[in-house]
């Protein structure tokens, strides 16, 4: 079980079948990404691959053919659907089969044919050219036993639009066969570290199309998506000390949150999209505080002499979980989003951090430390039973996909930092490497839905 | 090293690698972000610049000194030449320094001896002890244990140094910046920085500094100066560096 097949994503050349074969054999796939084209320019640029370690337990059987007219553009269409769903962990791709040409609409389809196969659900589609430049892109999802559409959109694009309509087919694809909303068209947040400075940077999903956001000498921590995805809000040491910022993604401005004497740091968005917790140190030691959009209306909610961090909120704002070393060592906390008592929620292990709620709120991650590894974790809330995700040394970060599936975290592997993945069952496990020395500080964003 | 990275970049160029090469997708968003990057070269130019000069204007100071001292040694050579020229006459003319005699009378002549009135005045440390290894000033990082915010052994007697340097020369400021080990929560790790800063802020003020005069902050385990995850590194790691400004006018 190793490497099976390589897909050159952007230089498309050769190795279809092997790939396509290898897919459906294997588990463990590597993705080069695009940054392969420039040979190793290691500190260019922070571009992400993705690497699937673990599978999952039962395997949703689906068969993707090549879509008609594909070929004419880089980056094949349904190799980039076939992928995203493979890095889920909860496909099975099936063989193309040896019709040609490749049916590519309902009337070609000869449903006995691929009965025979034993394929149950199949997926063709088509570019054409459009008469006003644009493209239309075609797809048709079939039960192959019940020779019945299970879906089928046409999209009006343009062709650096194609990856991202890929990634929209993948979504229905996973949202019909599993029942939850696929996260291929999400975006990520990281911060990488290069020899010279530190970049946050946005991506696909899939860690395609990273470009950064901003870039100076000092450290840049903590980004946090807000609920519509319009603005990123984190810790930029610019200035030499931390400082909260919100940036706009549309228009590259940003703005000062909060800039108080000592640290300011750990944003969290409430989930109206209007105020963020923050944690200061202006009144002594790390406090945490809510504060409107544009850094007014600044309220203290926890009252210690102890260090209180990492605010995160339950997607019905009602409740903020956090991290605090009150009872001597950190550990996490919950207490009502508005301030007041707050109930201890982890209690095995001296070291217990950054929780963050699940999307539908049953759950949270955090990071625990045990026999000095630190490693992600979910409680249950009702159970309080904790299952532990990770077995790599350093993990941190975690960040839940917007449909609670996978989380993604940050990780070291000989002295770099790694982002990966698990799914929240701990049976599925990605990892992702930067062609970037160090990567750090994922952020997953809200579901394009979200957005405005 | 800088010279390595930017050799490669310059290679980098050369092949076309340059960046927006291979950024597939958003073109808006890359030429947006253009001016940025314009803005941080030149930005970073700028800052060679004012390294390059700061570091002249360095030079400079120290060529200046050192004439400036050379000048001081002759005029003072000088000096004793003159002195002991002078004491030199005083001998030829035969004084004979003063003397109670008995030949005087029964009573004794007492003569009052001019008080010699001694003024004391303290010297205050220079900047230049900063540079003496010798002296606890010299060293300005404290080191602390692991999730510990204590200052131990004898960082006490080096934060007392530098207390005392502090109150000699109000018109310098200090930066406290924390820092902690890589392990664990960075959000955790910076308000633990932050906290071993403020705990030697408040041990300075104790000691009579005004807090004006002292910064603290954190950079948690953003900035690491030894790397690794050995328990060397670790160690190395858990410190609040002292960083001085206003140096200049302490002579």
């Amino acid at each position: 079980m190793v490497v099976a097949a390589s897909l050159p994503a952007v230089a498309s050349a050769g190795g279809r079948q092997v790939s396509r074969f290898g897919l459906s054999k294997f588990l463990q796939v590597v993705w080069i990404a695009a940054a392969l084209l420039c040979g190793f320019s290691a500190t260019a640029r922070a571009q992400l691959t993705i690497e699937i370690i673990g599978g999952g337990q039962a395997q949703l059987p689906v068969t993707i053919l090549p879509f008609a007219g594909e070929d004419r553009f880089e980056g094949r269409l349904s190799e980039i659907v076939a992928a995203d769903l493979i890095r889920s962990g909860l496909f099975k791709l099936g063989a193309p089969g040896d019709v040609r040409p490749y049916p590519s609409d309902a009337a070609e389809i000869k449903f006995g044919y691929w009965k025979e196969k034993g394929d149950q659900t199949l997926v063709v589609g088509k570019i054409n050219p459009r008469p006003d430049g644009k493209l239309e892109v075609r797809f048709r999802m079939f039960d192959v036993a019940k020779q019945a559409q299970i879906a089928g959109y046409s999209y009006a694009v343009t062709v650096p639009q194609l990856r991202a309509t890929a990634h929209k087919i993948a979504d229905v694809i996973y949202e019909k066969l599993t029942g939850e909303p696929g996260v291929f068209s999400t975006r990520i947040a990281y911060v990488a570290k290069t020899a010279e400075r530190y970049e946050l940077h946005i991506a696909d999903a899939d860690g395609f199309n990273s470009q950064f956001i901003l870039a100076h000498r000092e450290p840049i921590m903590s980004p946090t998506w807000s609920p519509d995805g319009a603005q990123i809000a984190y810790v930029s040491f610019e200035r030499r000390k931390s400082i909260v910022f919100v940036h706009n993604l549309k228009d590259g401005t940003r703005k000062v949150l909060a800039n108080f004497d000592g640290s300011n740091s750990a944003p969290a968005w409430h989930p109206d999209g209007k105020r963020l917790a923050v944690a200061l140190t202006r009144d002594g030691s790390s406090q945490i505080y809510l504060v409107n959009g544009d850094g007014s209306g600044i309220q203290r909610l926890t009252h210690t002499t102890s260090i209180d961090t990492e605010p995160s909120f339950s997607p019905d704002g009602r409740t903020l979980l956090f991290t605090s070393d009150r009872g001597g060592s950190p550990q996490i906390y919950r207490m009502a989003a508005g301030g007041g008592d707050a109930e201890r929620m982890t209690f095995e292990g001296s070291y217990n951090t950054s929780p963050r709620f699940s999307p539908d709120g049953k759950s949270f991650a955090y990071v625990q430390r045990a026999s000095g590894r630190f490693n992600v974790a979910i409680m249950d809330l009702s159970s309080k039973q904790s299952l532990t995700l990770t077995d790599t040394p350093l993990d941190e970060s975690p960040t839940f996909a917007p449909n609670g599936k996978l989380i993604l975290y940050s990780s070291v592997v000989e002295n770099r930092g790694t982002l990966a993945a698990v799914s929240s069952d701990g049976s599925i496990k990605q990892r992702y490497s930067a062609k970037a020395p160090d990567v750090r500080e994922p952020a997953w964003g809200p579901l394009p839905g979200n957005r405005q | 090293m800088k010279k390595f990275w930017s050799a490669i970049a310059v290679a980098l160029l050369v092949t076309g690698c340059g960046g927006k090469g291979f950024m597939g997708g958003n073109r808006a968003s890359v030429e947006q972000r253009d001016p940025f990057e314009k803005q941080e070269t030149a930005k970073s130019k700028e800052a060679d610049a004012a390294q390059e000069d700061k570091e002249f204007q360095i030079l400079k100071e120290q060529e200046e000194l050192k004439a400036k001292l050379a000048a001081q040694q002759a005029q003072a050579e000088k000096d004793a030449a003159a002195a002991k020229a002078k004491e030199d006459d005083a001998k030829a003319a035969g004084k004979k320094p003063a003397a109670g005699g008995t030949d005087e009378g029964e009573n004794p002549l007492v003569a009052p001896l001019p008080a010699t009135t001694l003024t004391e005045q303290a010297l205050k440390e220079s900047a230049t002890a900063m540079n003496d290894p010798s002296n606890p000033l010299s060293r300005r990082s404290i080191y602390f244990g692991y999730d510990s915010i204590g200052v131990e052994g004898d960082y006490q007697q080096v934060v007392e140094a530098h207390a005392k340097f502090l109150t000699d020369h109000p018109q310098v400021k200090l930066r406290l910046e924390g820092n902690t080990d890589i392990r664990g929560s960075r959000e955790y790790n910076l308000a633990l920085g932050q906290r071993r800063a403020d705990t030697v802020k408040r041990a300075l003020t104790l000691l009579g500094v005004a807090p004006e005069q002292v910064e603290s902050v954190s950079f948690g385990e953003e900035k690491p100066r030894a790397m690794g995850d050995g328990e060397d590194a670790h160690q190395e790691n858990r410190r609040v560096d002292m960083v001085y400004t206003g140096l200049e006018s302490v002579q």
